[in-house]
């Protein structure tokens, strides 16, 4: 069992499968970015690999409805310091895509053979691991394949973006990254393009700047 | 289908037309009667009457309403309980009752707070679960139970008084008058009401404000009252006495006066009455319950009330009468209420939120049989249902 950083937990897992697991978080509204890698405790394994596909925050009891609590001089933060309570009826949750393991040092990138157990701390992946799980573009393959309430090109996007800027705006990974899209999506150009197109739109804003 | 809808709508529908001509019947009568309305004598005829109602006793004039409190709280702490009881079945193997309080506190201020929480009791000893009167064993159950729950919730908020910043007021669900006890035998009233009188008191030595929110409140007091101004027998020289005139109705020999009153509740009074009816954070004023059960408090814990429209339908508001007396403390537990409505959409949040932690869902009741089944079949005791409960289960077609 490998080690995990007490001070980088987020959440914890409360419903678990072998392809994906969903975390509660620690903090409302503090939740991952899409797109950003966490990780977990496993059965067997030192750590099980994820990758946030989705979150939402809603009320803890799926019968309660969530009902406008502000006016025009009680707004966002402040709404949330005049309600103290709201922190313990509402609750975010994300989704994480299972995409590699580590087993006695070695990093694998398959499915893990055994779902993270429930109850598990989820933290947030340390910028200096991302290199290593980078370094290879195999994965993409379970996200571009992946179903989720975010498309897999908006998912595959949004992880694209977020690695090139943990890699220190890596360019070369980024278009290694883009030929392995291109690969995957060979018979299916129109999906290649929504992936990179989505990509493209967002790096020229940032270049604009 | 068990119940054929076709074969009662008519009756209904009868009965809907009388309760509507009775209601519309004598508003003007009504009307006059109000505007005659003579506090002091009007107190002084609640005080002779021998009714078999219970009559509203004004700490002031019957119809005075008070705005939201110039002390308009901003930093209070409210704390909140609410309790769920999950009796076993009389049919189980096991005699149990699980108690599950719930509660919330919510502190307002510089370092808002807030703390959500349930604690269940298991009850299963003797002394639990009865009550002894010499030879005889009583059940907790039913009105004795409800009872020993609301004791546990007063005492539970009491203990999470401990560390909250002042002003704070205590919230509770429903009546703090025990009417459950009303028409129990002395035992269980005795047994009851000796918890119920010691935390109260400590309320009142602790100087903690606590007061019952009733929802939607189906009593008559007040309405009651303006029977007894109605009621033609002082003008006869005779005190109000309900018994006698409707013997001598019965006997066709008079005309009962009081017919001019509508027959509605408190709640109908002061949210539709014009002249009366109560504003968006106004309270009536406070009248003292005449409820017997409550004699066997002291004074100062007795049960008085007020009713107030929190912006959605009009609530009475319940409180021991030592709080009533304090201007302070009353202006503090009406703003308090006030804003805590304001904060859930007409019902305060803080009970809201006890209120789903208390609650106990019929998949938790289930598990909780489950679990005893388990306990007894881990000690070889396979334990055998009644045929009864065993229909039940299966439901047999």
């Amino acid at each position: 069992m490998c080690a995990l950083h007490k001070s980088r937990r987020i959440g914890e897992v409360v419903e678990t499968s072998t392809v994906q697991f969903a975390v509660e978080c620690d903090e409302l509204d503090v939740v991952p970015e899409l797109g950003s890698f966490v990780r977990v405790g496993g059965t067997g394994v030192d750590a099980i690999y994820g990758i946030v596909a989705y979150a939402e925050t809603t009320a803890v009891d799926p019968g309660r409805r969530v009902v406008r609590r502000g006016s025009a001089q009680l707004q966002d933060r402040a709404l949330y310091e005049a309600n103290p309570e709201l922190r313990f009826v509402l609750r975010s949750l994300f989704l994480a895509v299972a995409m590699a393991y580590e087993h006695s040092g070695n990093l694998m990138f398959l499915v893990p053979p055994f779902p993270p157990p429930l109850h598990y701390s989820v933290e947030v992946v340390p910028e200096s691991d991302v290199g290593r799980l980078t370094d290879g573009c195999a994965y993409f393959a379970l996200l571009f394949d992946f179903t989720g309430p975010v498309p897999a090109e908006q998912l595959l996007a949004a992880h694209l973006y977020y690695v090139y800027r943990k890699r220190g705006q890596d360019w070369d990974w980024l278009e290694r990254a883009a030929k392995e899209i291109a690969r995957l999506s060979k018979r299916d150009y129109e999906r290649s393009l929504r992936v990179l197109g989505t990509l493209e739109a967002v790096l020229q804003r940032e270049l604009d700047r | 289908m068990t119940l054929d809808l076709t074969k009662i709508v008519s009756e209904l529908r009868r009965a809907v037309a009388l309760a509507v001509a009775h209601a519309q019947s004598g508003a003007d009568e009504f009307v006059d009667l109000l505007r005659r309305f003579d506090d002091t004598e009007v107190l002084q005829r609640v005080e002779e009457a021998r009714t078999s109602w219970l009559l509203a006793v004004a700490l002031g004039r019957y119809f005075a309403r008070y705005g939201v409190p110039e002390f308009h709280p901003v930093n209070y702490s409210c704390v909140a309980t609410d309790g769920s009881i999950v009796a076993s079945d009389r049919h189980g193997p096991l005699h149990y009752a699980i108690v599950n309080i719930g509660y919330c506190v919510l502190e307002y201020g510089p370092h808002p707070r807030a703390r959500l929480g349930a604690e269940p009791t298991v009850l299963w000893k003797d002394e639990d679960l009865w009550i002894t009167d010499g030879a005889r064993r009583i059940p907790v159950t039913g009105a004795a139970l409800a009872a020993r729950r609301a004791v546990m919730e007063l005492e539970t908020s009491l203990r999470l008084c401990g560390d909250v910043q002042s002003p704070v007021a205590v919230l509770q669900d429903g009546t703090l008058i025990p009417w459950g006890l009303e028409g129990q035998t002395g035992p269980v009233v005795a047994w009851a009401l000796e918890r119920f009188a010691t935390v109260l008191q400590e309320y009142r030595q602790r100087k903690i404000p606590v007061a019952g929110v009733i929802s939607y409140p189906g009593s008559r007091d007040v309405v009651n009252v303006l029977r007894v101004a109605a009621c033609d027998y002082p003008q006869l020289g005779r005190t109000v006495d309900c018994d006698d005139c409707l013997a001598r109705v019965q006997r066709g020999e008079r005309h009962q006066a009081c017919r001019i009153v509508p027959d509605v509740t408190d709640r109908w009074l002061f949210g539709r009455f014009e002249g009366i009816q109560l504003s968006p954070g106004e309270r009536s004023a406070c009248y003292r319950s005449r409820s017997t059960i409550l004699r066997q408090l002291p004074e100062e814990d007795q049960i008085v009330f007020f009713y107030l429209h929190t912006g959605s339908e009009i609530a009475r508001v319940e409180m021991p009468l030592w709080i009533a007396a304090d201007h302070r403390l009353l202006e503090a537990i009406h703003g308090i209420i006030w804003d805590q409505c304001c904060r859930a959409r007409g019902y305060p949040l803080a009970l809201q939120e006890a209120h789903e932690q208390a609650v106990v869902h019929r998949e938790e009741r289930l598990q909780i049989e489950a679990l005893v089944d388990q306990l007894f079949a881990d000690a070889g005791l396979i334990q055998e249902r009644s045929a009864k409960e065993r229909s039940k289960r299966v439901r047999f077609a």
